[in-house]
């Protein structure tokens, strides 16, 4: 990770690029990657993460499925001279950051990277690569040394379903019919326990 | 406003999709974004399946013809590897293979239903004498090779290296000669010109022969048909076989074109070696024909089940007919169709796996428009795959000890973002689909602990301890040079 900004910190070398990272716990992997803002840019990088999250869709399950991604936290600090970029996510981190950004489109991250000095050596006629991309993500990480999620075990996918078992569970018990079955088979028994709050 | 509205109104299919907004939006910056995003876009349905008028065209005169043409039906091959003694010797056979190899040019011509095709790995440009700074210009996957990324791989266990058949996975293996033909006359004539150019060049040794054909009625050992689904690839002039799939871009099979992310593929240096050129994935699966069997017959209640079971995993009919468009039972008719055998897509047709299985094999091969992590298209490789050795006659459930399995043959231009990922991510995962713990169920790296989830109604049924039908007897990656490539190499003074 590069903790300081140098001359040219993040020109593109595959040789530098370090496979395989990001702490898992369970099924949960995350990636944090740390950003340096261009003097001047502090507003604009503010309002552009902003929207780049808040558009519609962005925040559906679906999205969210397609992307694996738990969670999503962006954040200024330092005065808002340095930006972390952090997801936690079901897949392995490499094979899937094509997709992640693909998703967007190269175009949308566009709106923020253009922000930082990692990303400097491009611009809009000249957009990075998707490897370079990927590269500049990768250097500017720094793998967890702890990483403990609360439900290791449940993907996003995992969680939908179960929420929606819940919502169905439910139903099921504010039905009286459904209520009385749960209590007449005792193969259901282990349901009927959860029905009791 | 109203265009929002009317997008917004239109549910999941619009809301799911960052584009949707941004085409509502207009101006130049969703034009970008649609201009290069376009094929990318396609995954969620929206794509244009109409052939881009504004494809680059490709440069046909200059591309192995085997490198974009789908395999002849029925057909004969044959693969031999070769190692390089002298480097002089392997570019004077280099030279003398140029005339015998035919271009990607005029594809529906009858005579390029045969072809030869040329095939170099890392030790095998190493040995030529290729200057150190190309050599470094290659990919990572492919100069470390197949065997010292086998534990990356899930080529574990029996389909370790240290089981595969030599000289598979040894840095012996330099040049790489296939010969494909609809007819075994053919075949022999090709083979023959072949073997004329390497036997008379002193410094080239033969170090390894596989022959395979088409098994009867085109099926794979485990009794299946197979290489049904070919991709189109813009500019290539070869159409693909499903209707409902937008073209491809080039750069995901060829060196030098944009690819679906609108940026070109890495490519070694200089232009001339890498243009035009691919990667070609080459595995060698031995397949456990009498345990799939025995395992069929265990779990299913009576015979039609059993079929029913197997299809089910496989996620087609023996005959080739998906699942999809017959759920209940084989149709041959559809199967032998080649209009219709692969003319369907799943989010609408199928989004919960009630006809073809989420994890069945040929869905998480190519999950087309299902709901997935990630984004289909960036992952797809034209498969090429043969046969060999002889069918376990029908109905026999032991074992007889023959060699038999799927030469696997697939090409791509990044060997990690797409052949890589489809084995860890596709086959060896089930994440992707929301199944973490189940594996591909014909061709993933179970070993008896194996679990397959078939969605039905009113209950679900699940197969449990799955053993591993495929072992992985070696591989390589080889780089398939354009013929201006093959001539430069030839040429080397090194």
């Amino acid at each position: 990770m590069t903790t300081e900004a140098t001359e040219n910190p993040c020109a593109y070398d595959p040789e530098k690029y370090v496979p395989n990272m990001g702490l898992r716990d369970g099924r949960v992997n995350e990636i944090r990657s740390f950003f340096h803002v261009k003097p001047g840019h502090e507003k604009a990088i503010r309002e552009q993460v902003v929207e780049f999250s808040n558009m519609p869709g962005r925040r559906t399950l679906r999205v969210n499925q397609k992307v694996g991604a738990h969670t999503q936290v962006l954040t200024l600090f330092d005065n808002d001279t340095r930006f972390l970029f952090g997801v936690d996510f079901d897949t392995d981190w490499d094979p899937y950051i094509e997709d992640s950004v693909g998703l967007a489109g190269i175009e949308r991250y566009w709106l923020w990277w253009q922000h930082l000095e990692e990303f400097g050596a491009y611009s809009l006629d000249n957009m990075p690569s998707m490897e370079e991309a990927k590269f500049l993500m990768n250097v500017s990480r720094a793998t967890a040394i702890v990483h403990v999620n609360a439900f290791p075990h449940l993907t996003v996918a995992d969680k939908a379903k179960q929420d929606e078992l819940w919502n169905a569970f439910q139903k099921v018990v504010n039905d009286p019919e459904g209520a009385k079955a749960l209590q007449e088979n005792p193969a259901l028994a282990p349901l009927l326990d959860l029905a009791a709050d | 406003m109203d265009i929002l509205l009317a997008l917004l109104c239109h549910g999941e299919a619009i809301a799911g999709s960052w584009s949707g907004l941004d085409q509502a939006m207009g101006g130049p910056r969703a034009l970008l974004h649609l201009a290069s995003n376009r094929a990318i876009r396609a995954d969620y349905g929206e794509g244009d399946v109409n052939v881009d008028t504004d494809a680059r065209t490709l440069e046909l005169e200059d591309i192995q013809n085997g490198a974009l043409h789908p395999r002849p039906s029925p057909y004969f091959a044959v693969y031999i590897l070769l190692r390089i003694d002298v480097p002089a010797a392997g570019r004077e056979l280099l030279r003398r293979l140029q005339p015998r190899l035919a271009s990607a040019t005029h594809p529906t011509d009858p005579e390029k239903q045969a072809w030869v095709s040329v095939g170099l790995t890392f030790q095998g440009l190493k040995a030529l004498g290729v200057p150190q700074a190309s050599l470094a210009s290659f990919p990572q996957a492919f100069r470390e090779g197949m065997a010292a990324r086998a534990e990356s791989l899930g080529d574990v266990g029996r389909s370790a290296p240290e089981h595969w058949e030599a000289p598979l996975g040894s840095p012996d293996v330099h040049i790489a000669i296939s010969a494909i033909s609809p007819d075994a006359d053919r075949l022999a004539a090709l083979i023959d010109q072949a073997r004329m150019a390497y036997t008379q060049v002193a410094g080239i040794e033969a170090i390894w022969r596989q022959d395979a054909y088409a098994l009867e009625h085109e099926r794979t050992s485990f009794g299946f048909k197979d290489s049904i689904s070919h991709p189109a690839i813009e500019g290539s002039g070869i159409p693909g076989t499903n209707p409902k799939e937008a073209p491809y871009k080039a750069g995901e099979f060829l060196l030098g074109y944009p690819d679906e992310t609108g940026s070109l593929p890495p490519m070694p240096q200089p232009d001339v070696l890498g243009r035009n050129g691919t990667f070609l994935v080459f595995r060698k699966l031995h397949t456990n024909v009498a345990e799939f069997r025995e395992y069929i017959r265990a779990q299913g209640r009576d015979r039609a089940d059993e079929e029913l079971l197997a299809a089910k995993m496989v996620g087609r009919w023996p005959s080739g007919a998906p699942l999809v468009l017959a759920p209940e039972r084989d149709d041959p008719e559809l199967g032998a169709d080649p209009k219709r055998n692969n003319d369907f897509l799943y989010k609408t047709e199928d989004p919960r796996g009630l006809k073809c299985p989420l994890g069945a094999h040929a869905r998480r091969m190519n999950p087309r428009d299902a709901d997935i992590i990630g984004i289909q298209r960036l992952h797809r490789i034209i498969r090429r795959s043969t046969s060999y050795g002889p069918m376990l006659p029908d109905g026999v459930m032991e074992d007889d000890g023959e060699d038999r399995g799927i030469i696997f043959v697939g090409a791509a231009t990044h060997l990690e973002r797409q052949f890589e990922f489809l084995k860890t991510q596709w086959v060896d995962d089930g994440v992707f689909i929301g199944a973490p713990d189940e594996l591909d169920p014909l061709v993933g790296a179970a070993d008896g602990e194996g679990q397959f989830t078939i969605p039905q109604r009113p209950i679900r049924r699940r197969l449990n301890n799955l053993p591993a039908f495929v072992v992985n007897r070696g591989g390589e990656y080889c780089f398939i040079p354009s013929l201006s490539a093959l001539r430069w190499l030839s040429e080397l003074d090194t």
